[in-house]
C-alpha cells in the first residue's frame, strides 16, 4: 500500500533475514485549528495546518530474531514508529519494509472490544489472525492459564482493570507465536508476579521461537532483561542505535 | 485511485470469512443484554408498521393508495427496507468510531468495516422479511413472477449502502459536523421518499423526478414493484435511471474519499 510519497512493503515472509527496515521514514501529523477546518481540508487541499514531525528521517534495520528496545521521552515518537511498523498508520514519506506476521499490543486496550467478553474477544482476534475456530479453542487454555483472570474471562471487557486487560492481551499476543511481536508499554501495569511471568515468557519466545521483538518501555530494568539492542529516539529523530547497555547509558545521560 | 478500487475488492475477498464472523459479532452486540434478544429486532419494526397503518388507514382514511394489494402488505413491503436504510444512514455513516480498535489497534482494511456492518444489518433485514412473507400469505396477496426481482433488489440495496458507508464514514471520522448533518438528513429522506405514499401518484412531474433521486424512494418502490405493484423495475425508467446515476456517483465518491482520507482515519480517531 502506498500513500503519496511513502512506500510500505509488507510480506508474510518470516524467513527473510530482515524483519523490519525503515529508510528515511517521516511521519507528519497535521494539526488543524478545529474539526471544521479539518473537514474543509478534505475538500480544499490548501487549507492551513500546523505540522508535527512525530518521526523524522528514521532509518534502521532490525534483523530476524533481534529484540530491540525503543527508548525516549514522552512524545519522542516511539509509539508512532511501532504503529507504522504494525501498519495501522501510514508514513508520510520514506520506505518501510516489514517481513513476517505481526502481533502487536499498541496500548493498554490491547485492541479488544470492550463490549465483548474476554472469551469472545479471543475468538474474534483469533479469527482476525487467520486461525479457524478449532485452532483457537486449542489455544484458549494456554491463554487463560497464563492470563489467570479467573471468571472474568466470561465478563465484558469493559469490566476489566487495565492490568487484567494487559494480561489477556499479552497472553494472547504471545500465544500466537508471531514472527514479529510489538509491545508498547503494556507490561508496565502488570503486578510483580505477572511481570516476572511475562518476562520469562518473552525470554522463552525470543530464544525458542526466534521471535523478533520491538519493545517500548520506560523501565530500563525491563529493557536490559531481554533486549540486546537499543534505539533511542528524541523529537522523532534517531539519536542512538547500538548495544543495550550503551543505549541505556546514553539515554539516562541525555535526560539528566 | 485505481489501486484503491482494486484494494477494496481484494480486501473484501481476502477477508470474506472474517466479514461473516464480524457481522455475527455485531449482531450479538445488538441483541445482547435483552432477555428477548432477537425478538426485539422484530418488535420495533412491527410497532412502526402498526403505528403507520393506524395513522394512515384509520386516522387519515387514506388506506386506498396501495393499488390491488391489501394496504398493510403494501405498507410493510415499503417500510421494512427503511429500517435497514435508516441504520445505514445514521450508524453506517460513522462505522470507524464504532470500531476504533479495528482502525488503529489492529491491521485491518478499513473499507471492510463497512462491509460487515452492512452485512449485520442486512441479516436483520432478511429476518424482517419473514414478517412480510407471513403477511402476504395471511392477506392472500398474490405472488407473481415479478417477485423474482426482490432478492436482486435486496442485494443491490446491500451494495449501495455499503458503498455509502465507505464514502461517508471517513468524513464522519474527521468531522462530527458532517455526521450530524447526515443524521439530520435522515428524517427528510424518509418523508420525501415513496415509503408512505406513491411517488408515481404525485401530480407534479418535476417533484416526481426530484424524489426519484432519493435512493430510499428507489428501494421502497422497487420492492413494491416486485411484491405489490407487479412490474419490472426497468418498466419505469424514470425511477431507475436517477438511481443508477446516484449509485454511480456514490461509487466514485467512495473511491475518492477512501483514497484521499483512508490513510488519515487512524490518525484522527
Ligand atoms: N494522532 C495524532 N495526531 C496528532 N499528533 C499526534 C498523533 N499521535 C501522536 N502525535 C504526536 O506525535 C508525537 C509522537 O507521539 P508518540 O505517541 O509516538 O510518542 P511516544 O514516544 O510514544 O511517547 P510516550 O512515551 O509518551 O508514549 C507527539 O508529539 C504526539 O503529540
Ligand atoms: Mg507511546
Amino acid at each position: 500500500m502506498s500513500s503519496r510519497g511513502a512506500t510500505v512493503i509488507q510480506t508474510n515472509d518470516g524467513d527473510n533475514p530482515i524483519a523490519v527496515r525503515f529508510s528515511d521514514v517521516t511521519k507528519t501529523y497535521r494539526l488543524y485549528k478545529n474539526d471544521r477546518v479539518r473537514l474543509l481540508s478534505a475538500i480544499w487541499p490548501k487549507t492551513k495546518y500546523e505540522k508535527v514531525h512525530a518521526n523524522s528521517g528514521l532509518s534502521f534495520t532490525i534483523n530476524r530474531g533481534e529484540s530491540v528496545a525503543f527508548l525516549g521521552s514522552n512524545g519522542a515518537g516511539k509509539s508512532t514508529a511501532l504503529k507504522i511498523t504494525t501498519g495501522v498508520t501510514y508514513p508520510t514519506s520514506g520506505t518501510v519494509e516489514v517481513n513476517g506476521r505481526i502481533s502487536a499490543l499498541l496500548d493498554l486496550s490491547a485492541g479488544f472490544d470492550p463490549q465483548l467478553t474476554g472469551r469472545e474477544n479471543l475468538m474474534l482476534r483469533g479469527l482476525l489472525w487467520g486461525l479457524n475456530t478449532q485452532e483457537i479453542i486449542d489455544l484458549l487454555p494456554e491463554i487463560t492459564d497464563f492470563a489467570n483472570i479467573g471468571q472474568y474471562i466470561d465478563q465484558p471487557m469493559r469490566t476489566y482493570s487495565s492490568g487484567m486487560r494487559a494480561r489477556l492481551g499479552f497472553a494472547f499476543a504471545s500465544a500466537l507465536r508471531p514472527e514479529i511481536l510489538i509491545l508498547d508499554e503494556v507490561l508496565a501495569v502488570g503486578d510483580r508476579r505477572f511481570s516476572e511471568k511475562s518476562l520469562a515468557r518473552m525470554k522463552e519466545i525470543i530464544e525458542g521461537d526466534n521471535v523478533t521483538l520491538l519493545f517500548v518501555t520506560h523501565s530500563m530494568h525491563a529493557a536490559e532483561q531481554f533486549c540486546k539492542r537499543a534505539i533511542v529516539i528524541d523529537h522523532g529523530k534517531l539519536l542512538f542505535d547500538g548495544p543495550i547497555a550503551e543505549g541505556i547509558e546514553f539515554y539516562t545521560n541525555s535526560t539528566n | 485511485m485505481g489501486r484503491t478500487l482494486r484494494d477494496i475488492f481484494r480486501d473484501n475477498w481476502v477477508w470474506r470469512t472474517q466479514i461473516w464472523q464480524l457481522a455475527k459479532t455485531e449482531l450479538q452486540k445488538q441483541v445482547r443484554g435483552a432477555a428477548l434478544g432477537w425478538v426485539w429486532l422484530l418488535i420495533t419494526p412491527a410497532v412502526y408498521v402498526f403505528v403507520f397503518w393506524f395513522a394512515i388507514s384509520v386516522g387519515l382514511r387514506k388506506g386506498d393508495i396501495s393499488g390491488g394489494v391489501p394496504f398493510i402488505v403494501w405498507l410493510t413491503v415499503g417500510l421494512m427496507p427503511w429500517f435497514f436504510m435508516q441504520n445505514m444512514l445514521t450508524s453506517g455513516s460513522n462505522v470507524y468510531t464504532r470500531y476504533t480498535y479495528l482502525v488503529n489497534r489492529l491491521r485491518f482494511p478499513i473499507p471492510v468495516i463497512s462491509s460487515f456492518f452492512a452485512a449485520a444489518n442486512f441479516l436483520i433485514f432478511l429476518l424482517t422479511q419473514i414478517i412480510v412473507l407471513i403477511l402476504i400469505v395471511l392477506m392472500k396477496s398474490p405472488i407473481t413472477i415479478y417477485a423474482l426481482q426482490a432478492p436482486i433488489i435486496a442485494i443491490v440495496m446491500y451494495l449501495f449502502w455499503t458503498t455509502w458507508s465507505m464514502a461517508t464514514s471517513p468524513l464522519s471520522a474527521i468531522s462530527r459536523d458532517f455526521h450530524n448533518l447526515i443524521k439530520a438528513m435522515s428524517m427528510p429522506l424518509f418523508w420525501l421518499s415513496g415509503i408512505i405514499f406513491n411517488v408515481t401518484d404525485i401530480a407534479i412531474p418535476w417533484v416526481q423526478w426530484v424524489l426519484a433521486f432519493n435512493p430510499v424512494t428507489f428501494f421502497a418502490t422497487s420492492f413494491r414493484a416486485a411484491l405489490c405493484d407487479q412490474y419490472w423495475v426497468w418498466d419505469k425508467p424514470q425511477m431507475l435511471w436517477p438511481f443508477v446515476a446516484v449509485f454511480t456517483l456514490m461509487f466514485i465518491l467512495a473511491i475518492r474519499v477512501q483514497y484521499r482520507l483512508g490513510p488519515e482515519v487512524a490518525d484522527v480517531l
